[in-house]
């Protein structure tokens, strides 16, 4: 029988000790646990795909009382990717300067703590975690102390310690009215709950928090700073986009699953996942930074999970999920192509990059894989999510999809350019074994995940979904489509358009977006008072 | 006549923590000074665990201490969880306060909205 706190404890114990040794022992060390982690993670997948669900009482109280850890084909496919997504980001900063015994100790400390995340089954005990989390990525934010950095790090910091507190008194909320903190126990009270109504007032103030910290529109402000941050290493801007934003969604799908007997929130969540995967393409567009066009995408492709995981079909919902996945891979890939990019340039404004394949032919070329995913080229694993997605959807609802789609191949021939041309100097840096053949080994799993999409789902989920029509000639057809005419409109209309730089220069300062934060959380209650 | 909701009754730990926390929220929302945003969102913090101090106790409730009466004692779980986030909350503070000082001292304000403006001159 495995333990499950192995996986908890192991990363934070690891790195407290590892702290204390020198450098390259570290290191070794860290190298020979990533792997043991990664392959215990995968371990424990096929235990719960063969024997079902794990449940642990941790320290031996009774259940319901103490807290509990519980292994489910969401939280252990979502353990595995975070292992698996530690050990290439690992690998990737082999050679780095920055990563010294302090860098690792609050880096190994957060995967302990993210996977602890998906594991527990107390609100309560995932408040602490995630408060936990917020410190210490807003250390690695402000991690080399420049130019914004650090304000970029206070303001991470205090959004989230400030959502979290409205977190916290929904926490307090939903134990005066249900009496538990477990998330079954939760689950299994709601529907004896007499009247739902009770539960708006819990809920809003949870799932405002939620929302925040998965960065849904309005509440996604603090996401740019936190993500895009000129000075922060490449692998935490990885992490940060490709995990950490995901621990979000994921609460906010457990919350809805507890929460669905007594209401449900497709309605004004799909609206918002709409309305986010919109604005992020706007806001992307109108960017000049690299890396701040990949934070703002991400906050687009946010949007799209929300889209499917609240359009109310099983095919489009489980699209979402292995949607997380997906973008988890090929954004955290995007930040580091972009970081090596940036490196080698000297510059992350995107109008000074020019002919990056040639200067550094390797990273460009997983990139370039990373952006087929992205923009969902036929065969790359985006694609597969996407057609699921957007096979939850017939008649007008259909052209969101489509809309957002074309905005995002926008997005990604604006960012794309910086590969073609010449950049009229030779590569001035040494090449680094590791970053090309990580970059390398991450872009193919992109194309690997979208050939053998069916069988991973199947095995992942346990659902059975078609994915055959992905493959379908008409889907290459509207593929090329997409392409074709959002080639011209860049060059012809985004390109040219002069609103854009005011739209970039509008920033909202810290005031401003908690007051964005209590609009949400009076609008989401008054729309629950008036549907429920 | 008129019918006051509010009388000697409501005052109470629930309604006072609740409306401690929207003085709080008052403060981050109306305060521009990165200091007073700190104390707001402590604020905020001391209202939540106040609530949840509250809950399950009754004016004749006993501490949950020895062997007591089950019936009469007050709902011991909100109170060991608020001693950790209680403890969150120090600590959560002391690191925003160092955060500040060194913003502080790097950009010379303490304002959220001239800091913008100081950063984008860089």
């Amino acid at each position: 029988m495995m333990q499950l706190y192995i996986l908890v404890v192991g990363p934070i114990l690891i790195a407290t000790l590892g702290y204390f040794l020198p450098r390259p022992l570290f290191r070794v060390v860290l190298l020979t646990f990533q792997v043991a982690q990664t392959a215990l993670a995968g371990y424990l997948l096929v235990i719960v795909r063969s024997e079902g669900v794990i449940l642990q009482q941790v320290g031996g109280w009774a259940p319901v009382i103490g807290i509990a850890l519980r292994a489910d084909l969401l939280g252990t496919t979502m353990v595995f990717f975070t292992t698996i997504l530690y050990l290439f980001l690992f690998l990737f900063s082999v050679r780095k300067k920055y990563t010294d015994n302090m860098f690792q100790f609050l880096y190994i400390v957060i995967q302990g703590v993210t996977i602890s995340v998906f594991l527990s089954q107390d609100i309560f005990n995932i408040y602490v975690l995630i408060e936990v989390m917020t410190i210490m990525i807003s250390v690695l934010i402000m991690w080399k102390r420049d130019k914004q950095a650090l304000y970029d790090g206070t303001l991470y910091l205090l959004i989230n310690l400030f959502a979290m507190s409205f977190f916290l008194l929904g926490i307090g909320l939903l134990y005066r009215t249900l009496g538990v903190l477990n998330f079954q126990a939760m689950e299994a009270r709601v529907t004896q709950v007499a009247d739902p109504r009770s539960l708006i007032l819990p809920l809003s103030f949870m799932l405002t928090a939620v929302s925040l910290k998965a960065a849904l529109m309005p509440l996604f402000s603090w996401l740019p700073h936190a993500h895009g941050t000129p000075s922060a290493p490449s692998i935490v801007s990885a992490v940060l986009s490709g995990l950490l934003v995901k621990v979000g969604i994921y609460l906010f799908i457990r919350l809805r699953d507890i929460f669905s007997a007594a209401m449900i929130l497709d309605e004004f969540f799909l609206v918002i996942g709409a309305g986010t995967a919109v604005i992020g393409i706007l806001l992307a567009l109108t960017q000049r930074d690299i890396k701040l066009i990949l934070a703002y995408s991400t906050v687009s492709q946010i949007g799209l999970i929300m889209v499917g995981l609240n359009s109310g079909i099983t095919e489009a919902y489980w699209g979402s999920i292995f949607h997380i996945l997906n973008h988890g891979l090929f954004k955290a890939l995007l930040f580091l192509t972009a970081g090596a990019i940036a490196k080698e340039y000297g510059t992350k404004d995107i109008n000074r990059i020019r002919g990056a394949i040639r200067r550094v032919p390797m990273v460009s070329v997983a990139a370039i894989l990373a952006i087929f995913g992205i923009i969902g080229t036929p065969f790359f694993n985006g694609a597969i999510s996407k057609y699921l997605i957007q096979s939850g959807f017939t008649g007008v609802n259909e052209s969101i999809i489509y809309v957002i789609n074309f905005g995002t191949t926008l997005v990604f021939i604006k960012y794309a350019v910086m590969f073609w041309g010449n950049s009229g100097v030779a590569r001035t840096s040494q090449p680094d074994p590791f970053v090309n053949s990580v970059t390398m080994a991450m872009g193919i799993a992109c194309i690997v995940l979208g050939i053998a999409a069916r069988p991973v789902i199947g095995y992942l989920f346990e659902v059975n979904v078609s994915v055959e029509g992905a493959y379908y000639a008409d889907k290459f057809v509207a593929w090329a489509l997409t392409v074709g005419a959002a080639i011209p409109v860049y060059y012809f209309g985004v390109r040219k358009a002069s609103f854009f730089a005011t739209i970039r220069q509008t920033r909202l300062s810290f005031p401003d977006m908690a007051l964005l934060v209590t609009v949400f959380l009076a609008s989401l209650m008054s729309w629950l008072y008036y549907t429920v | 006549m008129i019918d006051i909701p509010f009388g000697p009754d409501s005052i109470n730990g629930q309604t006072v923590s609740l409306v401690l926390f929207f003085i709080g929220l008052l403060g981050v929302v109306t305060q521009r000074n990165i200091f007073k945003t700190i104390i707001a969102i402590n604020i905020m913090d001391v209202g939540a665990i106040l609530f949840l101090l509250t809950v399950n106790v009754s004016p004749t409730s006993v501490p949950p201490v020895g062997s007591t009466d089950m019936l009469r004692m007050a709902d011991p779980l909100p109170q060991a969880l608020m001693i950790t986030a209680i403890v969150i909350g120090i600590s959560v503070t002391a690191v925003s306060l160092t955060i500040f000082i060194s913003l502080f001292r790097k950009h010379g304000s303490s304002d959220w909205t001239k800091l913008i403006h100081r950063i984008e001159s860089r």
